[in-house]
């Protein structure tokens, strides 16, 4: 990264703004939209400033893991379209994709936002999986979080189809909705110099040291940790981070409700 | 037979501009038999019996004299590689980085590292489209602290505009210093973010509303401060009369 | 760029010749089925693109192939229109038009 460029952001930051006009605090614009694919049991399309992801979640019959047989499955994937940034190129799945799925996964899984006991049909034999798939569209930084969102937004909207002679008929969706007990909501947090922000641009994600996403639920409990970035960061970096993470998640959290 | 669009008029690929042989295809267009078509995306001009177009969308090609904001890339054994918002990079050669003299063997990143911005002026372009770029000459230097944004670079013209009246008046009223490059790249530094963002927020305007006329008064106007100072030659999208491109 | 490029597919169904087949018309198995994406430079009428899968008769293959042509040159007209329409605005809609 480019030292000048990087110490004349951080001296902004030190005023309390930002290039885009926002306080270290602020996030830019967020849309969610539900149900934007016709095929998917559940979809959303989350937009956080110009940064936009789709995600479509689909339920199919398989048999569970055989140290968890009256569990449902849950997977989550991530493609970062090539179209979305110069940076991505197809292929097989980076890294990067890679630690998005799993932060999502993770705040999903360890929370227990699904019910998975109540996705078992016929214990040993029969469950759901739900596949969560996140497509992004554009990458103008801050994906980890448009992703997070965007799960929960599509996993909220999914409509389960109908089950005829043990067979899936995807063709007719029922009124019965996915078992979600909690709300997980990740919010990453950026260190620039010694500046905290969240909901970087893209810009702003390539000055960072470092990022610390934290996934939390309704009653202020963590469920989720990522560290991402080259520099270190302190036991006082990380409460301050933690405290700034779970302020955002609770207003996050309310454009869901 | 004849015209078949405005002046000024936005038109596409592959779109018809005239029939007949009255007219000749220039800049932007082409013959193919008794009709002359756009050959990209731009504002058409008819010129006497002359068809061109000024192109509104496209890559920026490298031509000499072009003076531009280049990102180091690579350092190679006598010289840098530079990325400049172009399919093409380009080369700045030991012997044309600084008026000083640099020995050989000596270690390149002390003069420019990697992800360093660096303003410098294109020296000749090859029909291979390899890129020599030189650092000796005036105002070509490193650049430090401030904030790079990428333009359009068919608006380049628009936001130096005549004689870098557009640029200038931008720079006084929003108290920033701002390099323009042919390239697309823009260098602003102001004495705080607040400027700076009015300063990139009018090049953005700029960008948008290049194509529509009365934008100098326009942008004056945005900027507050009073109307736009005179400019001796009429306003127009490319700037075709005062030698910049 | 010479000109831009419009694509379609046409298909039998039912022993019709039809142009853009949704979904359900795709998964028709009875009554002679053929997939046929054409690509067409609207300007000339050239054909960049022509595949074909299924069985198809020469006379409907030359059916199919006329109305791709008016297909496209449809297409192109609504290509032509969205590239334009990102630049051309009013004065006023351009000033209302801020993020």
């Amino acid at each position: 990264m480019n030292k000048g460029l990087k110490s004349h952001i951080i001296k902004s930051l030190g005023t309390g703004i930002r290039g885009d006009g926002r306080s270290l605090e602020d996030y830019r614009e967020i849309t969610i939209e539900k149900g934007v694919s016709s095929t998917a049991e559940g979809s959303a399309r989350v937009k956080i400033g110009d940064t936009e992801v789709i995600v479509g979640v689909k339920l199919s019959i398989d048999k569970p893991f055989s140290d968890r047989p009256d569990e449902g499955i849950v997977m989550v994937g991530t493609e970062l379209l090539a179209m979305s940034s110069p940076e991505f190129e197809s292929g097989p799945p980076s890294i990067w994709s890679i630690e998005i799925a799993r932060v999502t996964d993770r705040g999903i899984r360890e929370s227990k936002s699904i019910d998975v006991k109540a996705l078992c049909i016929t214990p040993g034999e029969k469950v759901w999986l739900v596949s969560v798939d996140i497509c992004t569209l554009n990458d103008d930084g801050n994906i980890l979080d448009a992703a997070s969102l965007g799960a929960l937004a599509a996993l909220q909207d999914v409509r389960l189809p109908k089950v005829e002679d043990n067979l899936v008929n995807y063709k007719e969706k029922t009124d019965e909705k996915l078992p979600l007990q909690k709300l997980p909501i990740g919010v990453t947090v950026l260190k620039v110099g010694n500046e905290f922000i969240v909901d970087p641009t893209s810009e702003e994600e390539k000055m960072a040291d470092s990022r610390l996403t934290i996934t939390s639920m309704e009653d202020g409990h963590i469920c989720a940790m990522q560290k991402g970035g080259d520099a270190q960061i302190t036991a006082e970096d990380v409460e301050k981070m933690v405290e700034l993470s779970i302020k955002k998640s609770a207003e996050l959290r309310r454009l869901l409700e | 037979m004849g015209i078949e669009v405005n002046d000024k008029d936005i038109v596409v690929p592959g779109e018809l501009l005239a029939t007949g042989m009255d007219y000749v295809p220039a800049q932007g267009t082409y013959r193919i038999g008794e009709e002359i078509r756009s050959k990209k995306l731009g504002l058409v001009t008819v010129d006497g019996r002359a068809i061109k177009l000024i192109p509104l969308s496209g890559r920026y090609l490298p031509k000499r004299g072009d003076t531009i904001i280049g990102r180091v890339e690579d350092i190679a054994m006598s010289g840098w590689r530079l990325s400049i918002n172009s399919p093409y990079s380009a080369m700045l050669s030991m012997k044309d980085a600084t008026s000083e003299f640099i020995a050989r063997g000596a270690d390149l990143t002390r003069y420019y590292e990697l992800e360093d911005y660096i303003v410098a002026k294109i020296i000749n372009v090859t029909s291979q489209k390899l890129v020599d770029v030189t650092m000796k000459g005036p105002g070509l230097r490193k650049l430090s602290a401030g904030r790079i944004i990428e333009v359009n670079t068919n608006k380049v013209p628009r936001i130096i505009g005549k004689q870098g009246s557009m640029v200038s008046m931008v720079k006084t009223r929003t108290n920033t210093n701002i390099i323009v490059g042919q390239n697309g790249l823009v260098w602003i530094k102001g004495n705080d973010p607040k400027s700076e963002l009015l300063a990139i927020e009018t090049i953005r305007l700029i960008e948008k509303e290049a194509h529509l006329p009365g934008l100098t008064d326009r942008i004056a106007k945005h900027l507050g401060g009073g109307a736009a100072p005179e400019v001796r030659a009429e306003e127009n999208m490319a700037g075709e009369d005062d030698g910049l491109q | 760029m010479k000109d831009m490029v419009a694509a379609v597919s046409a298909g039998i169904v039912d022993g019709s010749v039809l142009i853009d087949l949704d979904y359900k018309e795709e998964a028709h198995e009875e009554g002679g089925v053929a997939d046929i994406p054409v690509a067409m430079i609207p300007s000339t009428g050239e054909i960049s693109l022509l595949q074909m899968d299924g069985v198809i008769s020469k006379e409907n293959l030359k059916k199919a192939i006329a109305m791709v042509k008016t297909a496209c040159i449809k297409i192109n007209e609504a290509q032509k229109k969205a590239l334009k329409d990102k630049y051309i605005c009013d004065v006023q809609n351009c000033d209302g038009d801020k993020k």
